[in-house]
């Protein structure tokens, strides 16, 4: 199987809301086409994937990932997907079908076909129809109420200006990121903001020691909102108006 | 008429329908108080924009069909119809359920894997178990949501089919 990857097109967003993978050209005989147009025509059940390798694609596909470190996460994990459909799609068209595994022993289907549900496919759409004239309370009421913080003096807009001034410290960001780098999970992080915050209340430039980037203090600050959310620190106004945060009990 | 104000209370907060049995568990009332009372308020709703309906085994309110033109205006609800082969899986799916997908490839002799995918997706089927069958496939059946969905208050509500006797399985010797 031949594949090349074609110039840069315009990325094709498709009925499952996937943007398309890039333009990797694929040459077999059971499918002459771009990558994309492979997907297109699996959804529409138009190709047998059967015919089709795909460890190649997969590998050219992640070649041009690994290639290209600067692509959007958001276009580069909706290809994934796209990618993850056409594997899965793979193996279940490898899984042996029972009529083809019990041939002998299948019976021809004698059952009620298609046509008897017409009117009740009539049926079904004038109840739909009937029910779309009906409005019902919106389940958003459902909701888990939260009672609202009780922060003291401290308001939103001290936390926001204690953030802006942590992020003008932040150094750049590293220009090449690297796929697949693993990041730590909000509950890790909030171990490590805890650490930091053991001890007499402090103002936050004590607390965050070392160089951090813009992305890495975000994700520190959200920790420490989260600890303050459950009541796990707390955040107090000092004598000269300054916050100064630390575990709850302190 | 106590008992119909908090009726009219509980169905009012509440955002899913709810059945007479648990109307009457929770105020502690006989079931058949439950339904005297649900009447009355249906009375006592005639002249409203309100209406107590019955539907997905449950009561609950909704606006009068009259309005659906003007609260369509104000809410711009998103119309997700229905495409005709997933209206297919759910009409074979509803009258032969508990149903494999096998089973429902049969009736409309093309695959229905992808409808019913999207019918899972929407919630309008679920899985009920697995037939006791070689590769044990999973048993499809519709859900609550697809008895709001079509406004039924349950599957015997569906509309009226008359389908040829099959032999089962089970009869062959």
């Amino acid at each position: 199987m031949a594949l090349a990857l074609a110039p840069e097109t315009s990325r094709w967003q498709g009925p499952l809301g996937l943007v398309a993978p890039p333009e990797i050209a694929i040459q077999c005989e059971a499918f002459e086409g771009s990558l994309g147009t492979l997907i297109k025509c699996v959804l529409n059940q138009k190709v047998d994937l059967w015919d089709i390798p795909l460890h190649p694609i997969c590998q050219a596909y992640v070649d041009y990932l690994l290639e290209r470190p600067d692509e959007d996460v958001d276009s580069v994990s909706s290809a994934l997907l796209a990618m993850a459909y056409l594997v899965e799609r793979k193996a279940f068209r490898l899984l042996p079908l029972p009529e083809f595994v019990e041939e002998d022993d299948a019976l021809p289907y004698d059952g009620p076909g298609l046509e008897y549900y017409q009117p009740v496919l009539l049926g079904l759409e004038e109840c739909f129809e009937e029910r779309q004239r009906l409005f019902f309370r919106s389940a958003d009421a459902r909701e888990e109420y939260e009672i609202p913080l009780e922060l003291g003096k401290v308001t939103v807009s001290d936390l926001g200006r204690a953030l802006e001034a942590l992020l003008e410290k932040a150094v750049e960001e590293p220009k090449t990121v690297q796929f697949g780098r693993p990041r730590r999970s909000l509950a890790e992080q909030m171990k490590i903001v805890a650490r930091c915050l053991d001890g007499a209340p402090r103002p936050l430039d004590q607390l965050v020691e070392g160089e951090f980037t813009r992305t890495e203090i975000l994700w520190w600050f959200l920790a420490l909102l989260e600890l303050i959310r459950l009541s796990a620190a707390v955040v107090v106004l000092g004598d000269e108006g300054e916050l100064l945060f630390s575990l709850a009990g302190h | 008429m106590e008992l119909v104000r908090q009726i009219e209370a509980l169905l009012f907060v509440a955002d899913e329908p709810v059945s007479a049995i648990e109307l009457a568990q929770f105020l502690d009332v006989e079931e058949s108080d439950v339904v005297a009372a649900v009447q009355a308020l249906e009375q006592l709703c005639e002249d409203r924009a309100v209406q107590v309906v019955r539907i997905a085994g449950g009561y609950q309110f909704s606006t009068r069909p009259r309005y659906a033109e003007m609260i369509g205006r104000f809410l711009r609800p998103s119309r997700n119809k229905l495409t005709r082969s997933q209206m297919e899986v759910l009409a074979i799916v509803a009258y032969q359920q508990p149903v494999t997908i096998a089973e429902v490839d049969a009736v409309r002799g093309v695959h229905s894997d992808h409808p019913m995918r999207c019918l899972l997706d929407r919630r309008l089927v679920h899985e009920l178990g697995r037939k006791q069958t070689p590769g044990r496939p999973i048993l499809y059946g519709t859900s609550e949501q697809f008895l709001h969905l079509f406004n039924l208050e349950s599957l015997e509500a569906l509309p009226p089919v008359v389908l040829p006797a099959v032999d089962s399985d089970d009869s062959q010797p």
